[in-house]
C-alpha cells in the first residue's frame, strides 16, 4: 500500500498575541509548491509556529515514551502533557487564538481549525464542506482515511518521524526497532498494518504481563519446591514434628511452672496459716496448762503440808523423829513457823519460796471452755497440717511431673537443634514457618498463576503467531519496497555525501517483547565508506559512527527515500525543517539547500512544499534554500563516480534543483519580523535585521532590483485565486525564473 | 506429712522388711484397751475373761464344787506386795490349769503379773467381798470367778459396786455378721445402760432427774469393748479414747467379722438434755440443737474412724439420756447419706418407764429404738 | 533456775508417770530409769498431741538426766507425794552420782485421783500410763542388771544424734524427732494408713528394743 502525505497549502494563526502587532493581526501563509522559509530573530516565535503547525496537524496527543521510539511500548497515543505550550506564551493565555491548517492529502483537502488555548479541533472542513462533527476523534477519522495510515498512531508517527525534522527530532535510521515499524506502517496493506500493530501489541503487553505475573509465581514456585524438595526428603516431617512435639512440650511445661507457682503460693498460704494456727493453739494451751495449774493448788500440800508431812510425827506432838527430842515446843514452833508462812529449816519467807500459789481461781467451767479451745484449734491445725501435706504432695507431684516436661522440652529442643543443623535455611524458613493453609493457599496461588501463566504464554505466542503470519504475510511487498527504498536513499545520499553512502538490508533478529520468538526483521542499515579512506564501505549502526553533519544528512536522505517510496501515486509530500540555532557548515547549508529545494521541486499536482525555519545568524541558509547560491560541482572520489552513466536521471534532476525566482521569494517567505510581536532586539535592530534578511532572501539580487522586490507587495491574492493553476514546482520555478 | 530431716530418711532407711515383719507382730501384742481407768478395768476384765474361759475349757466345763476365785485389779502392785503377804504367780495367764479356787488374785491390769493373798482363802462369794475389805480393796474393780457354774462376777466399783454375772462362753469365738453385731450392742443396752438397774450406774443422783454422770461415754465404750471381747476375742477388739476426731471409739476387727464385711467402726455418743452441774439444781440444761450438732460430729466421726480403719461398716451408737425417746431426723438423713448406721438406745430412768415403753411397742406392733429381735 | 509457770502441771506429769509406772508393776523407779522414761514420755508426747513439761530441758552425761525433774521429784517425795527408798551416794568414773527408787505414795495416788476429776489430766494420764506400759513392755526381766534392762532407749533417734553436752528439749513439736520417727514407723506397719497413737508408742518403743538388738549385735560379732 503506500500513503497519501499531508500537505500544508495554506496556515492561518489568529487572535495569538505572539503573531500579532501594530501592522499585522495574525498569519495567513499559503504554502505553495516548493521551499517555504520561516525567518525570524531569536525569541519572534519561529519554533512556536513550527509548533502551530505541528499540533494543528496532530492535536494534543503524544506517543507515551517518544524518547524511546517507535514500538518500544504499545502503537498508543497519550495526551500531550505540555498542553499549556501555547497558552504559556502570551499574556492572555490564547483566548480566542485559533489556527487553521489547509492540508492536501492529494486531491482530497481538509482543512482543521483549532483553539490554540485548548488545542480542540473547531472546524473541520473536508473538500470545502463543513463536516457536521467538529471533534478530535473525527479528525482523526478523516486523516487515517485520507492519509491511508492504517491509525491514527501511524499517522502521527509518519508526521512525528518523517516528516518534521524538529530539533528534538527521532531519528529513525538509527533505530533498528522504531525503523521497522516504520516500514510496516508505511510499507504494510493497510489492514496488514494495523493487524500487525495490534498483534505485535498483544504479544508486547502479553510478554509484559507475562513477566510481571511469572515474577512472583516464580518466587512461590521455588519456594513451594523447595518445600516440597524438603518435604520429600523426611526432613520436613522430622522438623515439623519435633517442633510440634517441642511446642507441645513447652506448653506443657508452661501448664506445669504456672501449676508450681499456683501451688506453691496455695501451699505457703496454708503454711502461714497453720503457723499461725500452731501459735493460737501453742498460746490457748499454755493457758490451758495455767488453768490447770490453778487446779493442781489443791492437789499439792501447801507449805505447812509438806512441813507438816516432813515433821510428821513432830506435828503430831510425837516429837522430833531425828534428834528424839519430845518436848511440846517443838511442836509450838514448827506451828509457828507454820503460821508466818516461814520454811522450819531455812527460815525462807514466802518471797524465797517456791510460787506456785496463784491468787487466781481455778475453775472448772474455765478450764472447759480453754479444752473446748484447744480442741477445735487442735482440729483446725490438724486440718490445716493434712492440707499443708496434701498441697505439699500435690507441689512434689507437680515438680516431679515438671522434671519429665522440662527433660522433654530439652530433648525436642536437641532433636530440633539437630535437625536444623541438617537443613538449608530456606527449607527452615518454609518448615518452621509452617502453616498450612498457607502451604495450600500458596499452592492454590501457583497452580492458578501457572495456569494463567501457561494462557499468557499461548496468547503470547498466538499473538506472535498471527504477527508472523502477517509479516509473512506482507514480506514480499516489503522487500520490494525496501529496494525502492535503499536505491532511493543511495541516490539521495550521493547527492548529500562526500562519502559513498548506502543501505543494505539485514535482519535484525529480536524478540517483540523481552521474551518469546526471535523474529527476523529486515532492517536497512547505512553502510558508509570512510571520508578519509576510499574501499568499500562499512556498516555504521549508530548515530555515534559518524559525524554530526553525516548523522543529519543521513537521517533527512533517509526520511526523503521512505516517502517517496511510500507516496502513493498522487501524493503530494512535505517536510518540515526546524535549522538548529548553531551556525552550520556553510558547505553543508548550500548541499542541504540544493537537496530541499530538489524535495520541494518535486511532487504531484499541486508539488510538495518544503517548510524551513531559520533565524538570521545561519546567512548562507535563506539563500541556499531559495537557490540563491548553489553548491559547488563536486570532484569525482569514486571509482564507481566515474561510470557517470548509471547515474539515474533523478540524481541529475536533484542536482540541478530548481532556484525560486526572486520575485517569489517574499511569498515563501514567513517573516516573523515583519509578523511577531517584536521583541527588545528586533525594536531596536529592527533595520539592521531587516536588511540582514532581505540581504539573505536577495542575495542573488542586485542592490537597486533588491529594493524593488523589497517594496513589492506579496502576490498572495493572485495565489489564492488561482489555486488550481497547474504548477510543478519545477515548472513554477521555471516559470517565475523565466520572466 | 512435714518434710523428713536426713536422720529420719536414716532411720526410715534403717527399716528393712524383716524389721517391719517384727514390728508387725509385735503390733498384735499392742493391748487393745487404753490405759484409762475404763480401759484398764476392761483390760483386767479381758484377762481374768480369758483366763477363766481357759480354766473352764480345761476341764471341760463348770467343776461342781470348785471354790470361788477372786481378782482384784491392783493399783500399785509393787506397794500391794510390799504391804501384804503375797506369793507371785509368774506367768498366771499362760497357765489356765494352774489352780485358783479359794485364792485371792491381785493382778495389773494385763495379768503381767500376778500374786496370790497367802494368808487368805475364800469359800464362797460373799466371802470375797470380806476379803476385800480385810486386804483394803474394797475399792477396787474385781471379779469372782466362780469355776462351779462357769461365770464371771463383774465389780466395777469396789464392793459397793453394782456386780454383773457375765456366763462363759466356752464355743469358740464367733464371726459376727452386721445383724449378730447389732444384736450383740442391743443386748449390751439392755444389760448395762437401759435401765437403772442395769449394771453401769449411769445417771448422778436420782435417775429420774436424768442427770447422766460425766464419763457415761467411756464407761459405756469400755464395757461395751469388754462384751464385745467375750463374744469375739480380746485380740478382735480395741478401745480408744481421745482420738484426734473423737472420744469414744469401739472397733470390731474383721477377723472377727463374716467374711467379706471388713472391720467395724462404732462410734458412741451419749445424749443428753442436763448436764451435771455443782448447784443446788444438780444440773444444767444441754439444748437440743448442741445434741444435734453433737449427734452429727459423731457421724463424721463414724465415717473419719471407718476410713481410718479402711473398713466399711461404721456405726453410730447413741445412748439416749434425753428427756424424750424420738429421733433426731437430721442426724438420721445425715446418717443415712453417709451411709452410717445410726442406732439409738433409750435409756429409761425407772423400770416402769422402761416397761411402758415395751408395753406400747409391743401393743403398736413395733421394736424400741436400736432393737434387734433377740430370736433372730 | 528460771522460774517455771507451769511447776505443779510438770510435777502431776511426774505423779502420773509414777502412777503408770504403779499400775503397769514397774515401781518402784530407779534414778536413771525415771529419767529415762521422762525422756521417753516427752519424746512421745507429740505423738498424743501434748504438751512437754515447762523446764523439762535434757542434759546429758550419764545417760538422760533431767535437773529439773530431779528437783520435782525430791521435792515431791519431801511433799509426801512419792517415796524414796534406797537413797545411796555413789562414786564412779563419771564422778559422783547418787541412786534412789521412787514410787507413788499413798498419798500421791490420791493426789492422781484427785487430778483425774479433770478429763484434761485424764488424757495425760492415758498417754503416760500408756508410755509407762509400753516401756514395761520392752524392759529385760532376764537381764542380768538392772542398768541394761532399759538400755534399748539409747537407740532413740533424737538422743543418738543429739549433740553431746548439748541439751535436748522437746518442746518443739514439729522438731521432735523421736514422734517423726514413731508416726513414720507406725505409718509404715500400717502400710500407709495410722495404726492409732496408741500402737505407735507402743511399736516405736518395740522399735527401739530391735534397734538396740541389732546394735548389739552388731557391736558384738
Amino acid at each position: 500500500m503506500s500513503i497519501t502525505f499531508p500537505v500544508l497549502r495554506r496556515l492561518t494563526v489568529e487572535g495569538y498575541e505572539l503573531f500579532q502587532n501594530s501592522t499585522s493581526r495574525g498569519i495567513d501563509h499559503k504554502f505553495t509548491a516548493g521551499v517555504h522559509v520561516i525567518a525570524g530573530i531569536n525569541g519572534l516565535g519561529k519554533t512556536t509556529l513550527l509548533n502551530v503547525i505541528y499540533r494543528l496537524m496532530l492535536g494534543p496527543l503524544d506517543m507515551s515514551k517518544e524518547d524511546n521510539g517507535l514500538s518500544s511500548t504499545q502503537h498508543k497515543l497519550s495526551d500531550w502533557r505540555n498542553k499549556k505550550y501555547f497558552r504559556a506564551r502570551v499574556r492572555d493565555e490564547a483566548r480566542g487564538a485559533r489556527a487553521t491548517a489547509e492540508l492536501n492529502f492529494g486531491h482530497r483537502k481538509l482543512a482543521v481549525t483549532r483553539s490554540l488555548r485548548s488545542l480542540e479541533v473547531e472546524r473541520l472542513e473536508l473538500d470545502g464542506k463543513q463536516e457536521p462533527v467538529s471533534t478530535q476523534e473525527r479528525y482523526e477519522e478523516l486523516v487515517c482515511e485520507l492519509s491511508g495510515a492504517s491509525s491514527y498512531f501511524d499517522y502521527f508517527a509518519i508526521l512525528r518521524f518523517l516528516v518534521f525534522f524538529l530539533e528534538d527530532r527521532a531519528e529513525l535510521i538509527w533505530d533498528r526497532r522504531s525503523q521497522f515499524d516504520m516500514f510496516r506502517l508505511l510499507f504494510y496493506d493497510r489492514d496488514a498494518a494495523r493487524a500487525a500493530a495490534e498483534e505485535y501489541d498483544t504479544a508486547q503487553r502479553v510478554d509484559s504481563l507475562y513477566r510481571n505475573e511469572r515474577v512472583p509465581i516464580r518466587r512461590a514456585r521455588l519456594e513451594l519446591d523447595a518445600y516440597d524438595a524438603a518435604e520429600n526428603s523426611g526432613l520436613a516431617v522430622e522438623l515439623r514434628a519435633a517442633r510440634a512435639a517441642l511446642m507441645a512440650a513447652q506448653a506443657q511445661d508452661e501448664d506445669h511452672a504456672d501449676a508450681i507457682i499456683q501451688a506453691r503460693q496455695t501451699l505457703d498460704g496454708r503454711r502461714l496459716r497453720r503457723e499461725k494456727a500452731r501459735l493460737d493453739l501453742e498460746e490457748v494451751r499454755v493457758a490451758y496448762e495455767e488453768e490447770q495449774q490453778l487446779f493442781y493448788q489443791h492437789v499439792f500440800p501447801d507449805l505447812a503440808g509438806t512441813a507438816a508431812h516432813v515433821f510428821l510425827s513432830l506435828a503430831t506432838g510425837g516429837g522430833c523423829l531425828v534428834c528424839g527430842n519430845a518436848s511440846a515446843a517443838a511442836g509450838e514452833r514448827l506451828k509457828a513457823y507454820a503460821d508466818r508462812h516461814q520454811c522450819p529449816i531455812c527460815e525462807s519467807h514466802r518471797e524465797q519460796q517456791e510460787n506456785v500459789v496463784s491468787p487466781a481461781e481455778f475453775s472448772e467451767k474455765r478450764l472447759a471452755k480453754i479444752a473446748d479451745q484447744v480442741e477445735l484449734l487442735r482440729a483446725s491445725l490438724h486440718e490445716l497440717d493434712h492440707e499443708v501435706a496434701r498441697e505439699n504432695a500435690a507441689l512434689i507431684e507437680l515438680v516431679v511431673a515438671r522434671e519429665s516436661t522440662v527433660a522433654d522440652v530439652e530433648r525436642y529442643q536437641r532433636l530440633l537443634n539437630d535437625l536444623q543443623r541438617q537443613a538449608t535455611s530456606e527449607i527452615l524458613d518454609i518448615v518452621l514457618a509452617d502453616d498450612e493453609e498457607q502451604i495450600a493457599f500458596k499452592r492454590h496461588y501457583v497452580e492458578i498463576g501457572e495456569r494463567r501463566l501457561d494462557s499468557l504464554l499461548a496468547d503470547r505466542t498466538a499473538a506472535e503467531t498471527r504477527y508472523l503470519a502477517i509479516k509473512a504475510d506482507q514480506e514480499k511487498l516489503l522487500a520490494d519496497r525496501l529496494r525502492q527504498a535503499k536505491d532511493r536513499f543511495a541516490r539521495i545520499a550521493r547527492h548529500l555525501l562526500a562519502e559513498e553512502c548506502t543501505l543494505r538490508e539485514i535482519t535484525d533478529t529480536r524478540r517483540i517483547g523481552q521474551e518469546g520468538q526471535l523474529i527476523d526483521f529486515p532492517i536497512l542499515e547505512v553502510m558508509m565508506s570512510s571520508g578519509v579512506f576510499t574501499g568499500s564501505p562499512s556498516a555504521r549502526e549508530d548515530a555515534a559512527s559518524v559525524s554530526e553533519s553525516q548523522r543529519e544528512f543521513i537521517d533527512l536522505a533517509f526520511r526523503m527515500a521512505l516517502i517517496e517510496t511510500a507516496a502513493a501515486a498522487d501524493s503530494d509530500a512535505m517536510m518540515v525543517l526546524e535549522t538548529p540555532e548553531a551556525s552550520l557548515d556553510s558547505l553543508f547549508v548550500t548541499e542541504a539547500g540544493a537537496l530541499f529545494r530538489g524535495f520541494a521541486g518535486k511532487g504531484g499536482a499541486d508539488g510538495n512544499v518544503f517548510i524551513a525555519s531559520t533565524n538570521l545568524n545561519n546567512e548562507g541558509m535563506i539563500p541556499a534554500l531559495f537557490g540563491a547560491t548553489t553548491p559547488p560541482d563536486r570532484e569525482q572520489t569514486r571509482e564507481s563516480d566515474a561510470d557517470a552513466l548509471t547515474v539515474d536521471r533523478e540524481v541529475a534532476r536533484e542536482t540541478a534543483a530548481p532556484v525560486l525566482a526572486p520575485e517569489d521569494r517574499k511569498a515563501h517567505l514567513i517573516n516573523l519580523l515583519s509578523l511577531s510581536a517584536p521583541n527588545a532586539a528586533l525594536r531596536q535592530h529592527r533595520e539592521f535585521y531587516e536588511k540582514k534578511l532581505w540581504d539573505a532572501v536577495f542575495d542573488d539580487v542586485d542592490e537597486a532590483a533588491r529594493a524593488e522586490l523589497i517594496a513589492t507587495p506579496v502576490r498572495s491574492e493572485a495565489d489564492a485565486e488561482e489555486p488550481e493553476t497547474p504548477e510543478g514546482s519545477a515548472g513554477s520555478a521555471e516559470a517565475s525564473e523565466t520572466p | 506429712m512435714p518434710e523428713a530431716p536426713s536422720e529420719l530418711n536414716a532411720l526410715v532407711t534403717s527399716l528393712d522388711a524383716a524389721l517391719i515383719d517384727a514390728l508387725r507382730a509385735d503390733l498384735a501384742e499392742v493391748p487393745g484397751m487404753p490405759t484409762s481407768n475404763e480401759g484398764l478395768e476392761a483390760e483386767f476384765f479381758a484377762h481374768v475373761y480369758q483366763y477363766a474361759r481357759s480354766w473352764l475349757k480345761e476341764r471341760d466345763g463348770p467343776v461342781e464344787g470348785e471354790k470361788p476365785a477372786l481378782f482384784v485389779l491392783s493399783r500399785a502392785i509393787q506397794q500391794d506386795v510390799e504391804r501384804l503377804t503375797t506369793k507371785p504367780r509368774p506367768y498366771f495367764a499362760v497357765l489356765p490349769d494352774a489352780g485358783c479356787g479359794g485364792q485371792v488374785l491381785i493382778a495389773t491390769p494385763d495379768f503381767s503379773q500376778v500374786v496370790q493373798l497367802e494368808d487368805t482363802t475364800i469359800e464362797s462369794v460373799e466371802a470375797a467381798a470380806v476379803a476385800l475389805e480385810d486386804v483394803g480393796f474394797q475399792g477396787c474393780a474385781h471379779v469372782v470367778f466362780r469355776p462351779d457354774r462357769g461365770e464371771l462376777i463383774l465389780v466395777a466399783g469396789g464392793i459397793s459396786g453394782a456386780p454383773r454375772r457375765v456366763p462363759i462362753t466356752l464355743a469358740p469365738p464367733i464371726r459376727l455378721t452386721q445383724l449378730e453385731l447389732e444384736k450383740q450392742i442391743w443386748e449390751f443396752h439392755t444389760d448395762f445402760t437401759q435401765t437403772p438397774s442395769s449394771y453401769l450406774h449411769c445417771w448422778r443422783g436420782k435417775a429420774s432427774d436424768r442427770v447422766p454422770i460425766e464419763e457415761l461415754e467411756r464407761q459405756i465404750s469400755g464395757m461395751l469393748a469388754f462384751w464385745l471381747v467375750t463374744i469375739v476375742g480380746r485380740e478382735h477388739v480395741s478401745m480408744e479414747h481421745y482420738t484426734t476426731h473423737g472420744r469414744v471409739d469401739v472397733a470390731v476387727f474383721s477377723a472377727a467379722m463374716a467374711p467379706g464385711l471388713g472391720p467395724s467402726a462404732i462410734e458412741l455418743k451419749v445424749l443428753r438434755s442436763r448436764q451435771w452441774r455443782s448447784t443446788a439444781k444438780g444440773w444444767d440444761a444441754v439444748t437440743d440443737d448442741k445434741m444435734l450438732e453433737h449427734a452429727k460430729d459423731g457421724v463424721q466421726q463414724a465415717v473419719d474412724y471407718r476410713a481410718k480403719l479402711k473398713g466399711n461398716i461404721a456405726y453410730l451408737c447413741c445412748f439416749d439420756a434425753r428427756l424424750i425417746d424420738e429421733d433426731q431426723i437430721e442426724v438420721v438423713q445425715l446418717a443415712a447419706n453417709k451411709k452410717v448406721e445410726l442406732r439409738r438406745y433409750y435409756m429409761y430412768d425407772s423400770q416402769p418407764a422402761y416397761r411402758a415403753a415395751r408395753a406400747k411397742a409391743d401393743e403398736a406392733g413395733e421394736l424400741l429404738s436400736g432393737e434387734v429381735l433377740l430370736t433372730g | 533456775m528460771t522460774e517455771r509457770r507451769t511447776l505443779l502441771s510438770a510435777r502431776m506429769w511426774l505423779l502420773t508417770l509414777l502412777d503408770g509406772a504403779e499400775r503397769t508393776g514397774i515401781a518402784p523407779l530407779s534414778v536413771r530409769r525415771l529419767h529415762r522414761l521422762v525422756y521417753l514420755a516427752n519424746a512421745m508426747a507429740p505423738v498424743y498431741d501434748l504438751l512437754t513439761p515447762d523446764g523439762y530441758l535434757l542434759k546429758f552425761k550419764r545417760g538422760p538426766f533431767f535437773p529439773a525433774v530431779q528437783w520435782d521429784i525430791d521435792r515431791l517425795s519431801v511433799q509426801g507425794l512419792a517415796t524414796v527408798s534406797g537413797a545411796s551416794r555413789k562414786k564412779d568414773d563419771l564422778g559422783w552420782w547418787f541412786e534412789a527408787d521412787y514410787s507413788l505414795s499413798a498419798m500421791g495416788m490420791k493426789a492422781v485421783d484427785h487430778a483425774m476429776q479433770l478429763e484434761a489430766i485424764g488424757e495425760k494420764a492415758a498417754f503416760l500410763r500408756e508410755v509407762a506400759r509400753a516401756f514395761s513392755a520392752i524392759l529385760r526381766q532376764e537381764a542380768s542388771s538392772e542398768a541394761t534392762a532399759d538400755d534399748a532407749l539409747l537407740a532413740d533417734v533424737t538422743f543418738k544424734h543429739a549433740d553431746a553436752g548439748g541439751p535436748i528439749d522437746f518442746k518443739v513439736a514439729s522438731e521432735n524427732l523421736s514422734a517423726l520417727a514413731a508416726t513414720t514407723i507406725g505409718n509404715t506397719v500400717g502400710e500407709g494408713s495410722s495404726v492409732g497413737r496408741r500402737a505407735e508408742v507402743h511399736l516405736y518403743f518395740r522399735y527401739l528394743e530391735q534397734a538396740w538388738d541389732r546394735q548389739q549385735g552388731a557391736a558384738v560379732a
